[in-house]
């Protein structure tokens, strides 16, 4: 393996210079492993293992097509996409949703759920942060998209719109109603309980 | 201590073992490019569809029939279905390839299905200016048999006479009748003393092989009154039937 720079380049910099040589591919992978494995996890709630097998066929997948990547849209949406259909498809394979294995849930998640899904009860918010590994397994998948990118990966309406191919109005839709379905769930878990 | 590999450099090395390489660029255009050819092409076919049902509707000479009652029982049957299906399919293919391009995703269903039914309406409108949809109809009457029986009947619709429509090719022409063959090759007697004529054409301008659209009623058997009578442009195709042929001059005896 040749020696490489990585420091201060940009994604496009490092993509021009991984399709002269290989090896700068490299660069690209350590900058993005940690959050698609982070990634991968929150949307499959696999194991680690599992994890980095898919993040391993989507890196290979990634370099494959490195020449489909569009230069008008930003690298990391181009990247995850390629991740998001990866575990997709290895769900489709698999024919079951993997469960069980728990997803981190950092304070930042909790305070920008309840900012946007407006979740002012204490109660609510005690519940919320309880049972959030649970909505999300029992949520519908096309909601769990929006709402692991949103909050858990940060991304704007316009990086979640090219992440999953759909519209921004759509992805709003979607986050409207996945807020729907977490209060539902919140409020049958206080019933419950 | 077995040194345990990390993701990135795994990675790599499956992809120098191997030999993985990226996928050509311009293998990406070529995808690119024909998803937008597919896509204009259906464009243009939705359009020509659009042409063709705006010429058999504008074209039906509306005009000739007077009676309200009549006029309403051939409109349901007289629309161009074939050419609604033919343009509602391909409206629906140009959609499909328009979310497939590059950016096709940022527009919602309704955006796009709205923007290829109004371009659609917009094309098909200029091709009918100049003349497309009659051609396509034209061409699709003279040479596809099944067009003319199931596909767009427009003359089994006119050929109606036990409720006052007919329609048929001029075989004969006398001082006070003419001889015409219907699409169902039945031949009539038209009684034209007092008929009023429609369109741009009239009496004086008849002649044998032309196709007329007449209204009237039953008067004997075969034999039909017209009131109204509509003489269409000659040329006008009548399904594969073609005018007869003129009577070759009379030899001049020898002397």
């Amino acid at each position: 393996m040749n020696i490489i720079e990585c420091g201060g380049k940009t994604d496009l910099e490092l993509v021009q210079q991984t399709l002269e040589q290989q090896d700068y591919f490299l660069c690209i992978m350590q900058k993005y492993e940690a959050p698609l494995l982070r990634y991968i996890t929150r949307l499959s709630n696999c194991s680690k293992e599992e994890a980095e097998d898919m993040l391993q066929e989507g890196f290979i997948k990634a370099y494959y097509n490195l020449n489909e990547f569009n230069q008008n849209q930003k690298f990391s949406s181009w990247l995850y996409r390629i991740i998001h259909n990866q575990v997709i498809s290895t769900w489709r394979k698999n024919k079951a949703r993997p469960h069980g294995n728990s997803i981190q849930v950092e304070d930042h998640v909790i305070h920008s759920i309840t900012a946007e899904f407006e979740i002012e009860d204490d109660i609510d918010q005690k519940y919320l942060r309880e049972y959030l590994e649970e909505i999300l397994s029992e949520i519908d998948i096309k909601y769990k998209d929006v709402l692991v990118l949103k909050f858990f990966e940060e991304k704007s309406y316009e990086e979640i719109s090219d992440i999953l191919k759909k519209p921004k109005s759509t992805v709003g839709t979607l986050l409207n109603r996945a807020k729907k379905q977490c209060k539902k769930i919140i409020e049958q878990r206080r019933l419950e309980e | 201590m077995k040194e345990e590999k990390n993701i990135s450099s795994s990675v790599l090395e499956q992809i120098q073992n191997k030999e993985i390489a990226p996928k050509p660029k311009w293998s990406f255009l070529v995808k690119d490019s024909l998803v937008w050819i597919f896509g204009l092409l259906s464009l243009f076919v939705g359009s020509i569809g659009f042409a063709v049902i705006l010429y058999m509707i504008l074209n039906n000479d509306w005009d000739v029939i007077t009676d309200a009652a009549s006029k309403r029982s051939i409109i349901l049957a007289s629309l161009p279905y074939f050419w609604i299906v033919v343009m509602v399919l391909f409206v629906l293919i140009t959609e499909y390839n328009i979310r497939h391009t590059k950016n096709g995703y940022k527009y919602t269903l309704s955006t796009i299905a709205l923007g290829t039914i109004s371009a659609s309406v917009v094309f098909g409108s200029l091709f009918y200016a100049i003349g497309f949809g009659k051609q396509i109809d034209y061409l699709f009457e003279e040479n596809i048999d099944i067009y003319n029986r199931f596909l767009a009947p427009k003359h089994r619709v006119w050929t109606n006479p036990e409720n006052g429509l007919l329609t048929g090719m001029i075989n004969t022409i006398t001082k006070n009748k003419l001889i015409i063959e219907t699409i169902e090759d039945e031949e009539w007697t038209v009684l034209i003393d007092d008929a009023t004529y429609f369109g741009l054409l009239g009496k004086e301008e008849i002649e044998e092989g032309m196709v007329i659209r007449i209204t009237g009623e039953i008067v004997d058997e075969m034999q039909f009154d017209a009131d109204s009578i509509k003489i269409q442009p000659k040329g006008r195709p009548f399904g594969k039937k073609r005018p007869p042929m003129p009577m070759p001059p009379a030899p001049i005896p020898m002397q």
